[in-house]
């Protein structure tokens, strides 16, 4: 999909018709509409997000979001039928060319400001048609859960690079690859109404024996469910914390009074992570040793009493055997002595070998006795090894555990000594104290969640434990028997479906990975590179080099807001990227066929450092076929600007002016773009925004 | 598009093979659920669809 043309009328602060043309050309795909905070430019991202879903599509930090008509329209409007607000969008998708509009009266803003008139049109062999079902049309070309990864705030956007937000990236990657379908099934086949409703035929037609258990089953599903939702919204909730907690500490590093402390604490806490994660590998070690080779620390007084045997075994000459009484077995049946007598049955030769038969070993035990001599020498070794790897790896755990004990009293002390110097510098005192509430929400937070993840292992095993009950009790009606039969079929169905979408999403991820660095690359050369892992998670890796070490270490790093924003542009990046390709990648879907999606994002600029910018501004060309780039003056400036004049990508160029009661326009307020000076701020008796064009 | 099951001549991925290792009847009870929801997979509400009817009078019409 391009978008060719965007024109709002009466939406928001922008009264009358405003027109924003945007950049199609494959060599020059940037529109950069410039702005100052307040001017009007999360509007202009929301006026697209309207007009293509509605009121649902609005941006969560859109305030008043049932306000849609310019203020000063409503304000003088005779008749609440005729004022209006409309959002007219021009776009085209695999050679089709669309136009949308999208309207709302005042009166039914009043009534109810989600109920939208929505009109779409389309031209196919130089006639227009009229779209029947516009809304159904839209989402089919973009569907509406991938909206937040083509339109979004710059400066919101680092949340989808935090741990506690994977289950966030997954559903990104099953959006925008179509693997959404599969998820949905999923949930469709196990809905009440329909699992439910299979389950409800068979504890009518079944035993009273295994209805009993179909109830419990179904409640324990009901319970699963609803400890899952309370997962995601610990997660959230701590997601929150966390990046509050981010900003707070932020702010005392920058405070001068606690600056080294906080540097201190900063170096202790990556300390602390970094050993918390070796206690947690060092003890999964522990348990492994333990579960595969523990018995053997119990074998000694086995190997003992072992080894006495095979020794008096083989000082009484049992073992080995000079004679095998097989060999004097085939002597006897030959009737033929190894000296070539005869050995004829009753002569004396015979009988003389025949005792022999008493006194030669079994060729059976000798090989036994053997095997018992070696498999002790085994259990020996074995148990020496593993007492040596648990005395080591235990010895590694505790002097993990004494660091982090020193660690956390180093904490403990920076804390209080904040506070005190905070005696001075009040600043600093309410920050450490709002850190400190915050910390213990962060503890609670986790603990609550960890708490929720042992409950959900423990009902899943019970379940799984209910279905092998129900499966072993056999239904003697047929009606029971076919109730059961497409309830397992439902069952069945939604499990091999969630393994195939574990499958598919898991393949995706080297993919995914190669895209993700591809585009940083493109950024950014540094020793460091965000990547995906195995739990999908996005993380920041960096490669560390020391005296000692013959290779370089790849170890996690903790990321900054800038880091983490820039980490999640690119992931949204490599998935614009594997969409476009999506039809060459394999997945029992059908039918998948690759889509193009223009980027429109608010502010990407805010939170980076200038050699960040300078890296993404010169990436933004190959972001997507298509992107609108809002930016306000003091985020323009400098590298970003340098890098967009060298690069000449910008097919158009806008800039937003605020109309209002006082604003006059001051000398150094001005918007300079190549040496020219434009007006932002015009006085005027009403307040609203204007788009202007600037020709390149 | 129709859910056709993959060829066996081709080599499978993993997630296919996971399908085609699946009893007939599964197969097939994926794939016409597979359809039904395509048809409404672009809606942001599904009510009003009648997608689990839909998909209860599969179930029905393949588990016999």
């Amino acid at each position: 999909m391009k978008i060719e043309k965007l024109i709002v009328e009466n939406f928001r602060q922008f009264r009358g018709r405003q027109e924003l043309v945007f950049a199609t050309e494959d060599d020059r795909n940037i529109t950069v509409v410039h702005g100052e905070n307040g001017f009007g430019k999360t509007a202009l991202l929301n006026a697209l997000l309207w007009g293509f879903y509605g009121h649902i599509g609005l941006s969560e930090d859109f305030p008043k979001k049932e306000s849609i008509l310019n203020l000063t329209e409503a304000a003088i409007a005779r008749d609440p039928e005729m004022a209006e607000a409309s959002v007219i969008i021009q776009f085209e998708h695999e050679g089709v060319k669309y136009t949308l509009r999208r309207s709302l009266t005042l009166a039914q803003q009043k009534a109810d400001s989600r109920k939208t008139e929505l009109r779409m049109e389309f031209i196919r062999d130089s006639q227009p048609f009229h779209e029947p079902q516009p809304q159904q049309r839209i989402l089919s070309f973009m569907p509406f859960g991938i909206s937040p990864l083509l339109f979004f705030n710059g400066e919101q956007i680092d949340h989808l690079a935090m741990e506690e937000h994977a289950s966030r990236v997954t559903e990104a990657i099953h959006q925008m690859l179509g693997l959404k379908l599969i998820r949905s099934t999923i949930n469709d086949l196990r809905h009440q109404s329909v699992r439910g409703k299979l389950r409800s035929e068979l504890r009518e037609k079944t035993s009273d024996e295994k209805k009993a258990l179909i109830d419990r089953q179904a409640s324990i599903d009901e319970t699963i469910e609803q400890h899952k939702q309370r997962k995601f919204t610990e997660q959230d909730n701590l997601a929150s914390i966390r990046s509050d907690l981010a900003k707070v500490e932020d702010k005392l590093l920058a405070n001068r009074t606690v600056h080294e402390l906080q540097k201190r604490r900063k170096e202790l806490k990556s300390r602390q992570t970094t050993l918390t994660e070796r206690r947690d590998q060092v003890q999964q070690k522990l348990a492994q040793i333990i579960a595969e080779d523990g018995f053997t620390l119990f074998s000694a007084d086995l190997v003992q009493d072992g080894r006495k045997l095979v020794t008096d075994l083989r000082s009484e000459g049992a073992i080995p055997a000079r004679v095998l009484n097989s060999f004097i077995e085939e002597l006897l049946q030959g009737s033929n002595c190894i000296c070539h007598r005869p050995l004829t049955e009753g002569s004396p030769e015979r009988q003389a070998v025949e005792q022999l038969l008493s006194r030669a070993g079994d060729a059976h035990f000798n090989n036994a006795v053997g095997a018992l001599d070696n498999a002790l020498g085994v259990l020996e070794s074995t148990r020496t090894r593993t007492a040596d790897s648990l005395r080591e790896s235990n010895n590694e755990r505790l002097a993990i555990a004494e660091d982090l004990i020193q660690i956390g009293e180093d904490l403990t002390a920076i804390s209080k000594r904040i506070k005190d110097d905070g005696k001075d510098d009040e600043e600093a005192a309410d920050l450490e104290s709002e850190r400190s509430r915050l910390d213990l929400r962060e503890r609670e937070c986790s603990g609550e969640i960890n708490r929720l993840e042992g409950r959900l292992l423990q009902l899943t095993e019970e379940r799984a434990g209910l279905t092998r009950d129900i499966e072993r009790l056999d239904d003697k009606e047929a009606a029971a028997q076919l109730a059961q039969k497409r309830l397992d079929a439902v069952e069945h169905s939604a499990d091999l479906l969630e393994q195939i979408l574990e499958i598919e999403t898991e393949e995706l991820r080297p993919l995914l990975n190669d895209e993700i660095k591809k585009h940083f690359q493109q950024i950014i050369d540094r020793p460091y590179w965000p990547e995906l892992s195995d739990g999908f998670v996005l993380s920041i890796r960096q490669r560390v080099m020391a005296e000692d070490l013959e290779d370089p270490l790849i170890m996690e790093v903790g990321p900054s807001t800038g880091q983490r924003q820039v980490t999640s542009l690119v992931f949204i990046a490599s998935l614009v990227a594997l969409a476009k390709q999506r039809a060459k990648i394999p997945t029992i879907l059908r039918g998948l066929s690759g889509s193009e999606y223009p980027i429109v994002m608010d502010s990407p600029f805010g939170s980076l450092s200038t050699r960040f910018r300078e890296g993404v501004s010169r990436w933004i060309p190959s972001l997507a076929p298509q992107v609108l780039v809002m930016v306000s003056k003091t985020q323009y400036h400098g590298a970003v600007e340098d890098t967009f004049d060298k690069m000449k990508k910008v097919g158009r160029r806008y800039y937003l002016q605020l109309h209002g009661p006082g604003l006059e326009q001051r000398e150094d307020d001005f918007l300079v773009l190549d040496k020219k000076r434009y007006q932002q701020y015009f006085q005027a008796t009403e307040d609203r925004t204007s788009i202007e064009e600037i020709s390149e | 598009m129709s859910e056709s099951k993959p060829p066996i001549t081709e080599e499978l991925t993993r997630s296919q093979k996971a399908f085609v290792e699946a009893p007939e009847p599964i197969q097939r009870l994926i794939r016409q659920v597979l359809a039904e929801e395509r048809q409404v997979m672009h809606l942001s509400s599904k009510t009003g669809t009648s997608i689990h009817q839909k998909i209860l009078d599969q179930v029905k019409s393949v588990i016999r």
